[in-house]
């Protein structure tokens, strides 16, 4: 009998027709990707299509609350994640700290760095693109927090999946999700983690009102939650599988899942004064301990103060910093503690907030005003107190620092060559192998842009290609970013010699005038005034060029005062 | 069990399993099955057995059992029904539940392939393709370089 056959039956002889019913069932992307990983026709049967519109951070949220919806907007509960995206290709570029925000299911709207703002499709790459493979690389998640957003009613969403916005002028006004609020998806902690269902959670909100409420997603009630003694909570967070809340005096209580009760953990207040004007900040550490973090204006200066939870004795107990291994990222939605390894020329026992994360609760915001007074006109305002040395600087002013957090980087997208420096040949000049696709785009693009060139040896016509091309490159890692005076010189002198041989750059000059703009670098606008003067003296170097050449090669003496720039060309030449 | 009452017109049909087991059954339990009743429309001799060929006797009783239940209208409510059908389910080893999709699907009984499918799907839910794999007894046909390449296989999608 065929049905007493016991265990050699393999289900890989399932008819394939019968596998894309089962495929179809999986409502979650990481079954769907493990049934894709089981053999090779369980795979064929289960195509990535089968993703398309399934949740990417949980399979509970987005949620719609239509109950508290108003007429134009659906409220959504929604859940934000922070990865930190490695290069498995090319480990030494510096990762990519991303926060996603997952409005539309399976889809990610990219936030600015440390903010509740979701990035304007301008202020992205123009070619950043609409999938990702992240197979390529390595994605660390850092944290994962909720908010609300809101659904546009009059958004009238296509068959793509894409939404089609009515005209601007036509548009409510969309509801705000507060500053000082903040949401914690409470999930019943008896569920096994990956078969709970949206019945089993409630969303847990805190406001400027004094209670908290508490929503059950299963039928919509909503609870009015208080602190002992109706004092007024400051921040929650989830926490051995309770609500912890704190108030403004660092006194701690918790509820749990049942009883939706509060009591006390932390009776007594943190020292007597201590920060009693500033905005407490709860934070969970990966070994499983709560720590709380305020900033204080010591001597007008911003210094952090952290404790940690100590349940046993009823009392936070006072740290000095929090290790040298780890840093602390704030953001309004959460904080989380990352590990200095991950972040390669880091310095670790930092914290790292964005304005307006500490605010006083008299609303005052002296010391932001002075922690984010910057020359940069840029909106990434975020910045790093190192608890060694005391300093508060804006990211901008820690080398490196910046580059993780924006713009994101090119090379999520495109494939950079491998750093072999060997040569080839392009129209006949001798140029690094790995600059030849982007001349090869340029001159696609704009045909033979140096065709009149006044150049006359090969190698000078090397450096002027290999210039070109990097600067491109430069521009492009650059691009919405604050150049600091180096910057700004190698691309005005670069230019200028480019020029100075006849390329043909017009097409170039929107882009650099775009990058230069916040610099407010005079050099870009007399470029046209000084050019005849410039050339002039080009064509004199041209003829003195051998003779100079000798004589540099002779004496190996360089003045770097001289700021004739045949003296930079000729220096290169030898 | 006592039948619950149909009509008294209801003609009756003979299926006969693989293995030559017969099963009197209410045409309206055994019209469930589009395969079957593309089949009886083209027998002139309603009485003659009606061959489920793939189908062994024991699964083709299972199979009966649930269209019986789904035969009987407005006996029960939706909710009690899906009660039913989970229990129904719940009690399949994972060797009949094979050869209960494999004769849902020739039988074309489409409530039933839904169940199962279901069932099969929440028995994957949660599962590494290692637990997947030894839970439904299958192979690991990938090569070292093939597994690498897709273990994180992980597509992005963004708003922009």
């Amino acid at each position: 009998m065929k049905t007493h056959r016991r265990r050699e039956l393999s289900w890989s002889e399932l008819p394939p027709e019968l596998l894309p019913a089962i495929a179809n069932r999986l409502e979650i992307r990481t079954d769907i990707l493990h049934f894709r990983r089981v053999c090779k026709t369980w795979r064929s049967s289960a195509p990535l299509s089968l993703l398309d519109s399934k949740p990417i951070l949980t399979h509970l949220l987005p949620h719609k609350l239509p109950e508290d919806s108003d007429k134009n907007h659906t409220k959504v509960l929604v859940a934000n994640t922070v990865f930190l995206i490695k290069s498995d290709a090319h480990p030494n570029l510096p990762p990519w700290l991303f926060t996603g925000e997952e409005l539309f299911p399976g889809s990610f709207s990219v936030r600015r760095p440390l903010s509740r703002n979701i990035a304007e499709s301008y202020e992205l790459p123009d070619d950043f693109p609409y999938e990702l493979d992240l197979s390529k690389f390595r994605e660390l998640e850092l944290g994962m927090f909720y908010n609300y957003n809101y659904l546009d009613d009059n958004t009238v969403v296509s068959d793509f999946n894409v939404p089609v916005l009515v005209p601007y002028t036509k548009m409510p006004k969309k509801p705000s999700f507060p500053d000082e609020n903040k949401v914690v998806l409470f999930v019943n902690p008896n569920c096994e983690t990956g078969c709970c269902s949206i019945d089993d959670c409630m969303v847990v909100e805190l406001s400027k009102e004094v209670a908290l409420t508490v929503k059950s997603l299963r039928n919509g009630e909503k609870r009015k939650v208080y602190f002992m003694g109706k004092r007024k909570f400051d921040d929650i967070v989830c926490f051995k599988g309770k609500i912890y809340a704190v108030d403004r005096k660092g006194r701690v209580c918790s509820m749990d899942y049942n009883s939706l009760k509060m009591s006390s953990v932390a009776e007594d207040p943190l020292c007597e004064g201590s920060g009693s004007e500033n905005k407490k900040r709860l934070v969970v550490s990966s070994d499983d301990e709560l720590y709380l973090v305020y900033r204080w204006s010591k001597k007008g200066k911003a210094a952090f103060k952290v404790f940690r939870l100590n349940e046993k004795e009823e009392k936070w107990d006072m740290v000095d910093g929090i290790g040298s291994y780890r840093m602390l990222f704030v953001t309004l939605d959460g904080c989380f503690f990352a590990a200095v390894k991950d972040f390669p020329g880091w310095k670790g026992n930092c914290i790292v907030f964005p304005w307006g994360s500490f605010p006083l609760y008299s609303g005052k915001m002296t010391l932001d005003s002075k922690i984010f007074m910057s020359p940069y006109l840029d909106e990434i305002f975020i910045a790093v107190y190192h608890f060694e040395g005391g300093d508060c600087k804006l990211v901008f002013d820690c080398p490196g620092y910046a580059d993780f957090l924006w713009p994101p980087p090119s090379w999520l997208w495109t494939d950079i060559a491998e750093k072999d420096g060997s040569q080839a040949k392009f129209l006949g000049v001798d140029v690094s192998s790995q600059l030849i696709p982007i001349l090869q785009k340029i001159w696609d693009k704009y045909g033979n842009i140096i065709e009149g060139h006044v150049v006359n040896s090969g190698s000078l016509l090397t450096w002027a290609l290999e210039s070109l091309a990097k600067m491109i490159i430069f521009l492009e890692n650059n691009e919405g970013r604050s150049l600091d005076d180096s910057q700004a010189n190698y691309l005005n002198s670069v230019l200028l010699d480019l020029q100075l041989m006849h390329f043909k750059l017009d097409w170039l000059m929107p882009s650099v005038e775009k990058v230069l703009a916040p610099h407010k670098n005079k050099v870009c606008m007399d470029l046209e005034k000084t050019n005849p003067e410039f050339q002039t003296e080009f064509y004199w170097m041209e003829e003195v060029l051998p003779e100079q050449t000798k004589l540099v090669s002779e004496s190996q003496v360089v003045s770097a005062e001289e700021p004739c720039p045949v003296l930079d060309l000729l220096s290169f030449i030898v | 069990m006592a039948s619950t009452s149909t009509s008294t017109l209801s003609r009756k049909l003979i299926l006969k399993s693989s293995d030559g087991e017969k099963f009197e059954v209410d045409e309206n339990v055994a019209m469930q099955s589009q395969t079957i009743k593309h089949m009886i429309e083209d027998l002139d001799d309603i009485n003659s057995p009606i061959p489920v060929s793939i189908v062994t006797g024991t699964i083709l009783s299972k199979v009966i059992e649930y269209c019986k239940k789904h035969a009987t209208e407005d006996s029960d409510s939706d909710e009690q029904l899906k009660q039913w059908d989970k229990e129904y389910a719940n009690n399949m080893d994972l060797n009949t539940l094979y050869y209960l999709l494999l004769a849902a699907n020739y039988m074309e009984i489409k409530g039933l392939l839904e169940l199962i499918t279901q069932c099969v799907a929440d028995m994957i839910k949660g599962k590494s393709p290692e637990e997947i794999r030894a839970h439904f007894n299958i192979k690991n046909d990938f090569t070292p370089q093939e597994e690498a390449n897709i273990r994180n296989e992980n597509p992005w999608a963004f708003e922009n």
